[in-house]
């Protein structure tokens, strides 16, 4: 119960720091961070699949209320609660008798910052495509992608260090 | 059926998500659709007064420029008043003769476009949030259904115009700007009076392109663009932007013609809302 309030309040944080903060950056109209997904990230490993896809699409949908387009966010993070265990699996052997979330100590700094990369990607591919919901201007959409993935993945490196330290 | 079963347990997390993935697509090819983003209610009290909250501590630290655009826009419009009176002085002694005092005809009886005349009114408000890194932009506005603001109303700025109001709460608006590429303006040439269509594409904030004028048609580098006014959102003769860029391939049959947009949306502050008088009688007809 206690965990579970703990990790609403991080969302809220989390939450507040995207909406606040980073929506409101505008660098150059092309990066656009978001950070917000480390929460996907943190969720328990023990809870069943379906719930953590749940989850996950609540998490997006609250994502879009604040960005006006419906859908898009939630996309994403279905996608990535999907993904998270079947990534897990390929680090740890004994998933079964994995608990809580997955951090740095959890599964290690080299297979936290592999899957990490893999899932800020997906993500974003995922959220800046669906966004533009063309091809034309192609180049432009990639060059948004990698530039936010880059931003997003440092800053959670980053907060998931602090959290480590604290 | 068993073995349907089973497949269908083996198989649950992926359809799962499969399903999961259908409804977001559903809800973002809902939500593209400039029409229907109107009736979703996008606009959100919740969400809306957060980005208030920011807004007012952001803007403690714009005080300086945002003084200088009001200053600005000051000066603009008390040029306007002065030419009105001129105008209005002009009038009065032609109308010495008349018996009658009557309305003086609208400009709106000598050009078939809605004019921007008494049957406009115009609501202060000011941006609180807006982004311009999509390819389906946004600005949210501090003024809603309280205020008077329904969907399809215009809106502008000091400088042209800023874009078509989507969606309203109780005290907010959300509005798709200029730099949505899902709104279509319907402009015209001024010099000439030739319609055209303005659209944006991404990445260039500053430029849009002014799509069906014909090669016949005389366009040069410096025109100006402005809303042809065959719609109640804008009236006619809103400043759009100014003609940057000229081309026609051999053979072509239409230009391709880049338009500097008179508004920049990077320093967007204050803007105005238009609410057309007579838009339930201009709805109920067309």
């Amino acid at each position: 119960m206690i965990d579970w309030l703990k990790y609403i309040g991080l969302f809220l944080l989390l939450l507040f720091l995207q909406v606040l903060l980073l929506d409101n950056l505008h660098w150059l109209g092309l990066v656009h961070p978001f950070i917000y997904l480390w929460a996907i990230l943190l969720m328990p490993i023990e809870l069943p699949r379906w719930a953590q896809m749940f989850i996950g699409a609540a998490i997006g949908m609250v994502m879009d209320l604040f960005t006006h387009a419906p859908g898009i966010h939630m996309a994403g993070c279905v996608m990535i609660a999907y993904l998270r265990p079947l990534l897990v699996a390929r680090y740890v052997q004994d998933i079964e008798r994995m608990k809580g979330a997955i951090t740095l100590q959890s599964i290690g700094p080299a297979n936290y910052m592999q899957m990490l990369a893999v899932l800020v990607v997906v993500h974003h591919l995922i959220i800046f495509l669906l966004e533009a919901f063309t091809f034309s201007h192609f180049g432009y959409t990639l060059l948004q992608i990698i530039l936010s993935s880059l931003f997003s993945y440092a800053l959670i490196l980053m907060l998931e260090y602090l959290r480590k330290n604290t | 059926m068993r073995n349907l079963l089973q497949l269908i347990l083996r198989y649950s997390n992926f359809l799962l998500l499969v399903g999961l993935e259908v409804v977001a697509f559903i809800l973002v090819i809902r939500g593209n659709k400039y029409q229907q983003i109107a009736a979703s209610g996008a606009a959100n009290a919740v969400t809306g007064s957060v980005q208030l909250v920011v807004n007012n501590i952001a803007s403690y630290f714009r005080l300086r420029a945002d003084n200088e655009q009001l200053l600005e826009e000051n000066a603009r419009l008390n040029a306007e008043i002065f030419e009105l009176l001129n105008d209005q002085t002009r009038q009065r002694h032609d109308n010495d003769t008349a018996t009658t005092r009557q309305r003086t005809p609208l400009a709106s009886e000598e050009s078939p476009y809605i004019c921007a005349d008494l049957d406009y009114s115009f609501v202060p408000a000011r941006v609180i949030a807006f982004s311009d890194d999509r390819h389906h932009n946004y600005i949210t506005l501090n003024k809603g259904r309280r205020d008077g603001i329904a969907p399809d109303q215009g809106v502008i700025g000091k400088d042209g115009i800023v874009g078509v109001v989507q969606s309203v709460s109780t005290h907010f608006a959300v509005v798709a700007p200029v730099i949505h590429e899902g709104l279509f303006i319907s402009s015209m040439i001024q010099k000439n009076d030739y319609m055209a269509t303005l659209h944006w594409h991404v990445p260039d904030i500053h430029t849009a392109s002014l799509e069906d004028v014909a090669r016949h048609v005389d366009v040069q580098i410096g025109d100006t663009i402005v809303t042809s006014g065959m719609s109640a959102i804008f009236p006619a003769n809103m400043p759009v932007g100014v003609v940057s860029d000229v081309s026609l391939g051999e053979g072509d049959s239409y230009y391709d013609i880049d338009v500097r947009l008179a508004t920049d949306f990077n320093s967007l502050r204050t803007v105005h809302i238009l609410r057309y008088a007579h838009r339930a009688e201009l709805d109920s007809i067309q």
